[in-house]
């Protein structure tokens, strides 16, 4: 008798140890992240003493997904890296740091040692226009976008007994029946709402927007006619479209993506700057080395082009696109501004 | 229509042996997922997807299905033997599993889950080969109202499963849905209930709660037992699989909760997760001795159990007939399909036939794999049964903090997990069952959006849903089930009261 709560007792204990262990192995790596600058300086004299060349990559890379495993931004991630070997000659890790829009995973990058081993898999949204509503730990200054892999391009859609045939239509019947046309988006707060929202300022129309809990819902309720339309990425529509069972409208881009070639883009029907989708970049901590951004964005670059990741992208239905850091960086800047009106606008930021 | 050869080749494919290697790995290690708590097959998948980038579209296809399958298998064995679920589609199976292993039933128990699976899974698979399309179509009708319906009613019905009192049920699945309410607002963004601390941002993980109110609280319980001894139970083989009569028992269920949990693998959301509990509670409403209920009766093992497999299968009506996944798991399934340049849906049976039917295929013969895998594996499982409390616990903590710490790398989770524990054994010293509240928090969050975008859909006339036939004919159901009690009880008084005067 005495034994078996003995044996408890130690089972308690370790597991206190345990999780006493885990928050010192934390404190740690405060420690380490306060230590970093110092060796990082080291190993830039270092570099510059012996020679200009960069021996980057030494040792494994992480890639930070701030998103859940199995996601999209997780799929293209991990064809990424497999698309890598061969080309970058380190291995690659995925890590998923799931939280708060991508917020938690992106300020684990900010924190990161900046010595160009620990990369960030960033969305658009959590590098810019989620900053005006999402409270994060960091600012848009606190890390460096290397370069833009590509985006998904959102495409307005309508069930295939739609009365709409054009996006003229769609926003003839929205300025008739002010609020009365529903929208389904897959989140409040993401790209693609925010596009819904942006395509009524350009038009000067008012929707019912229905936000729903990602794509996977919001399919079935536009296919079975619940909602009379929906914004949403192109690969995830791609197969109903070309089957007929839903049409698209118009794609939101500024010119027309390869997977649906014969959808106009909004500009094409008059409505102007209405593009922009969910974009990817790779973003690494501030103050690495320049040599080292050089070669990463060197590095990543090829990876884009490479055959083998060309095939997976274009299986998935992703748009790719290399932005250099500057035309990235420009790009987010104005989806950045675009959004801030728009939140102001619609009174959820002063 | 269909056409013969591309069937005969897909059969053969799928019967070639790397695929039936292929096949017998994607099982093995489903199982393996669904054994280890924390871990899901969700989370398997995409572990395994790089894998799969270089492989051949069919070997890829039936390794992510047979984790798939393999998944819905393996969750039940520690809710049968330690009490602690393996996957939230298995909490249903600890109120009588977990019973019959106290009572030295734990081999039949797991056999009878085991086959359970394999009938509801064949089942699913056989309506899936010839009514796919059909059913697909229908399950469009439904919109948000009707999916709001359909919650409303389950819960309704579903908090007079256990034998906790009505009033108390109700309490623990309001409990359950304001803890689901903690985190992001999905309608507006807003924080609720997050008192400022960055680690409720996005909400309670439900593992951690399960594994609390259910793993941990065992072992909490089983301190205060010091003189508890193992059960001592009979380990040949003959003894070790059900009796015939228990066979008996459970043709009913497995034969209803495999159809039951095909139907509701229609919706989208959590079905294998409410298919269980809906299959608990019809079980109970149809039996001769609903007493049984909840002290170890194999009809509450067989009927979940076959329910989580039906509905997985029926998950796959939809995204194979339509391309559209209803919940996280067909979801990842998808994105495997994309990155091999198969996008299912409707065209799949004309532009991959051979696919197509290798893939059919190939989850019958998974199936069948499945159950010839796991009907060995009981006796090694039910010897765990026999273990003395005092080796057992501490190992059924160890998986618990570990698995809680897993869902997402933190220790918040554990956190949550320990005072899940604590609250569970509160619960239990009231006498109160969790499952109410383990209900609440999985089904809340869909309670609550179907009923934002229905609002919006309507225009904020909420009386529309009365207009629509299917979520009108749903709502008035549950409205007469939970209004007959008290309706009846009026008229009795009003009756005596007349005798009496």
């Amino acid at each position: 008798m005495k034994r078996q709560t003995f044996v408890f007792k130690i089972a308690v204990l370790i597991s206190i140890l345990a999780i006493l262990a885990a928050c010192a192995s934390k404190g740690n790596g405060g420690q380490q992240a306060n230590n970093a600058p110092e060796t990082n300086n080291a190993q830039e004299a270092n570099n510059g003493a012996e020679s200009k060349e960069t021996d980057y990559p030494a040792k494994n890379i992480e890639l930070i997904v701030p998103f859940n495993a199995g996601g999209v931004s997780d799929i293209l991630a991990r064809s990424f890296v497999e698309a890598s070997t061969g080309i970058i000659n380190q291995p690659i890790t995925v890590k998923n740091v799931d939280g708060a829009s991508g917020t938690v995973g992106n300020y684990q990058l900010v924190q990161a040692k900046p010595d160009g081993y620990t990369w960030l898999w960033a969305s658009t949204g959590h590098i810019s226009s989620s900053l005006h509503i999402t409270p994060a730990q960091y600012t848009r200054d606190d890390f460096t976008v290397v370069n833009k892999v590509g985006e998904m391009v959102v495409a307005i859609v309508v069930p295939k007994d739609s009365p709409f045939q054009t996006l003229d239509d769609y926003i003839k019947y929205a300025k008739e029946n002010p609020g009365k046309l529903t929208v389904g988006n897959p989140g409040e707060g993401t790209v693609v709402a925010l596009l819904a929202r942006l395509l009524e300022d350009k038009a000067g129309i008012q929707l019912q927007h229905v936000p729903y809990q990602g794509s996977g819902p919001l399919l079935p309720s536009v296919l079975g006619n619940h909602v009379m339309s929906a914004f949403m990425n192109v690969p995830e529509v791609r197969g109903q479209v070309e089957s007929g069972e839903l049409r698209a409208l118009a794609v939101l881009s500024e010119k027309r993506v390869d997977q649906l070639p014969d959808v106009p883009t909004a500009e094409e029907q008059g409505i102007e700057g209405l593009a922009g989708g969910a974009g990817h970049y790779i973003v690494i901590p501030n103050n690495v080395p320049e040599e080292v951004v050089r070669k990463i964005d060197e590095l990543t670059k090829a990876v884009y082009e490479s055959d083998k990741f060309k095939e997976l992208m274009e299986q998935a239905g992703y748009q790719l696109g290399y932005k250099n850091s500057a035309d990235a960086l420009k790009e987010l800047d104005e989806w950045y501004e675009t959004t801030g009106e728009l939140y102001k606008k619609l009174g959820m930021i002063k | 229509m269909v056409d013969m050869e591309h069937i005969l080749a897909g059969i053969s494919a799928a019967f070639s042996l790397t695929n039936l290697l292929i096949c017998l790995a994607g099982v093995a290690l489903g199982t393996l997922v669904g054994v280890l708590p924390g871990l899901g097959p969700v989370g398997a998948i995409s572990m395994l997807l790089p894998l799969t980038f270089s492989m051949e579209p069919i070997s890829a296809l039936i390794l992510i299905s047979g984790i798939y399958f393999g998944g819905m298998y393996g969750g039940s064995t520690t809710s049968i033997l330690v009490n602690v679920p393996g996957e939230a589609a298995s909490v249903v199976t600890t109120l009588d599993g977990y019973k019959m292993t106290q009572k030295g039933r734990a081999g039949a128990a797991l056999a009878i889950a085991a086959i359970g699976s394999f009938v509801a899974g064949t089942i699913g698979m056989i309506l899936l080969t010839f009514l796919a399309p059909p059913i697909a179509d229908m399950a469009l009708r439904f919109g948000p109202p009707e999916y709001f319906a359909i919650v409303l009613v389950g819960l309704l019905v579903l908090s007079r499963m256990t034998d906790t009192s009505l009033l108390r049920s109700y309490l623990l699945i309001a409990l359950g849905v304001v803890i689901a309410l903690i985190g992001i607002d999905p309608m507006s963004g807003t924080l609720r209930l997050t008192f400022d601390s960055p680690w409720l941002m996005d909400g309670i993980d439900f593992i951690p709660i399960i594994m609390g109110l259910y793993g941990l609280s065992e072992v909490l319980g089983a301190m205060e037992q010091s003189d508890h001894k193992p059960v001592k139970a009979d380990l040949s083989l003959r003894r070790l699989m059900p009796s015939k009569s228990e066979m008996r028992r459970s043709t009913g269920p497995i034969v209803r909760g495999g159809l039951l949990g095909f139907v509701l693998g229609l919706i989208p959301g959590p079905a294998n997760i409410i298919s269980t509990y809906a299959s608990y509670g019809l079980e109970k409403k149809l039996s001769k001795k609903p007493e049984e209920f909840g002290q170890g009766a194999i009809e509450g093992v067989a009927g979940p159990e076959s329910a989580n497999n039906g509905a997985s299968t029926g998950a796959l009506v939809p995204l194979l007939s339509l391309g559209v996944p209803f919940s996280p798991l067909p979801a990842i399934l998808l994105s495997a399909f994309m990155i091999q340049g198969i996008t299912p849906g409707p065209l799949m049976m004309s532009e991959h036939p051979t696919t197509f039917w290798a893939l059919i295929a190939s989850m019958y013969i998974g199936n069948v794999m499945l159950l010839v895998l796991n009907l060995p594996m009981v006796g090694l499982f039910a010897k765990v049964s026999h273990l003395s409390p005092k080796v057992l616990m501490p190992i059924v903590m160890i998986f618990c903090f570990i698995g809680a710490y897993a869902v997402r790398n933190s220790l918040f989770d554990v956190v949550v997990l320990i005072i899940f524990g604590v609250l569970g054994y509160l619960l239990r010293k009231a006498k109160m069952e969790p499952s109410p509240l383990v209900l609440g928090v999985i089904l809340g969050p869909v309670l609550e959006n179907t009923l934002n975008q229905s609002a919006l859909i309507f225009n904020g006339d909420l009386l529309k849903f009365f207009t629509r036939p299917i979520s009108g004919t749903l709502l008035l159901i549950g409205l007469a089930v939970t209004f007959w009690p008290i309706v009846r009880r009026l008229f009795k008084a009003i009756r005596s009261r007349r005798t009496g005067a």
